[in-house]
């Protein structure tokens, strides 16, 4: 085998393992948010006075509480999920 | 003497009579014995196949339940993607199907009085714990964060309209000092808040079952438990930053 032939043949063998690298990082199952939370968080946009009303920052705050009123919810199911004990089964 | 022949004759036969009907008897009481011993054991075990099968049932059914409730709070979520949603909720349902059919093998072997069979499969829901304990908090984690990552969006949003008047306030020469220094606290913690978010679903999003291995499971506690805690800490963020709103609406309210 000729010099050439082997830097060709390490050439495509490189390059199909970099091939196989980029596909497993695309399919790799990885966090349920990660897309989501990380990559796709959008910024809001910054709005004009005539949108921040009193009624609109109201709607916000109603928006915002009740929310944060099922974090007790959120809350005991974690904890329910972390003290979880299963049923003793009978020895036979 | 002919007398006391016939009488001989007749006593011994009314000895041997007696004797027949007594080795008759006595025989029947061993078998009426043997039929309850074996009568009484076939009952214990049924019982006791009955009970280990009702234990197993409600077992199966109560991670059913927990497994469904789960689904539902996936399902619910705003920040997962559909993709994300049906990928997680294909480990659910997988899971929810296992402990359907334990439950239908579980009748069977009741039914056919199986012991081992029942045995057997009543140590494959003990096994399958692991993945049951695993999913659960792992799947209340990733929904609490979901809904800390929604409401800090909310927040934002409030913040968006709430830096609009502080800037027309501004403008308009008023003082907005004590406002303007309360958003940017608000801005901090809400900002906080969703790294917190982020953190805890990256500590357990990977997590596997420990099958066994202590190792694994004491670092899979360790970070349900420190993801737990980033939970926590985001959720107080969040009460913060509406106690900040607080304070911006009424300052805003004094300089109208």
């Amino acid at each position: 085998m000729s010099n050439t032939t082997k830097t060709i043949f390490s050439i495509v063998v490189l390059a199909i393992l970099v091939g196989l690298v980029w596909i497993y990082k695309d399919n790799k199952p990885g966090s349920l948010m990660s897309e989501n939370t990380t990559s796709t968080e959008s910024e809001v946009a910054p709005v004009s006075v005539s949108a921040a009303t009193d009624a609109a920052i109201q709607a916000d705050v109603s928006k915002l509480d009740a929310q944060m009123n099922s974090f007790s919810e959120d809350n005991t199911s974690i904890d329910k999920g972390l003290n979880d004990e299963p049923i003793a089964q009978d020895q036979i | 003497m002919k007398k006391t022949l016939i009488t001989s004759l007749s006593l011994s036969l009314i000895l041997a009579g007696s004797l027949s009907a007594f080795a008759q008897t006595s025989s029947v009481g061993v078998d009426v014995r043997t039929n309850i011993g074996v009568n009484i054991r076939a009952q214990a075990k049924s019982q006791g196949l009955a009970h280990a099968s009702d234990r197993a049932n409600q077992e199966i059914s109560r991670r059913i339940n927990a497994l469904n409730g789960l689904l539902g709070r996936i399902n619910a979520m705003i920040r997962l993607s559909a993709d994300q949603k049906a990928g997680f909720a294909s480990t659910i349902n997988a899971e929810i199907k296992n402990m359907n059919d334990l439950k239908v093998k579980i009748e069977a072997d009741k039914n056919g009085n199986n012991t081992s069979s029942l045995r057997s499969n009543i140590q494959s829901i003990t096994k399958s714990y692991r993945i049951f304990s695993l999913i659960i908090p792992q799947g209340a984690i990733q929904a609490a964060a979901d809904r800390i990552l929604a409401t800090a969006r909310t927040a934002k949003e409030l913040g968006a309209k709430l830096q609009a008047r502080i800037t027309a306030a501004q403008e308009a020469g008023k003082d907005t000092q004590a406002a303007a220094t309360a958003l940017a606290d608000f801005n901090a913690k809400v900002a906080d808040a969703e790294v917190q978010a982020r953190a805890a679903v990256d500590l357990v999003a990977s997590l596997k079952p420990d099958n066994g291995d202590p190792a694994i499971m004491q670092s899979n506690t360790k970070a349900l438990m420190d993801a737990r805690a980033k939970i926590k800490l985001g959720q107080e963020d969040l009460l913060k930053a509406r106690a900040d709103a607080k304070i911006i609406i009424q300052a805003l309210a004094k300089l109208q």
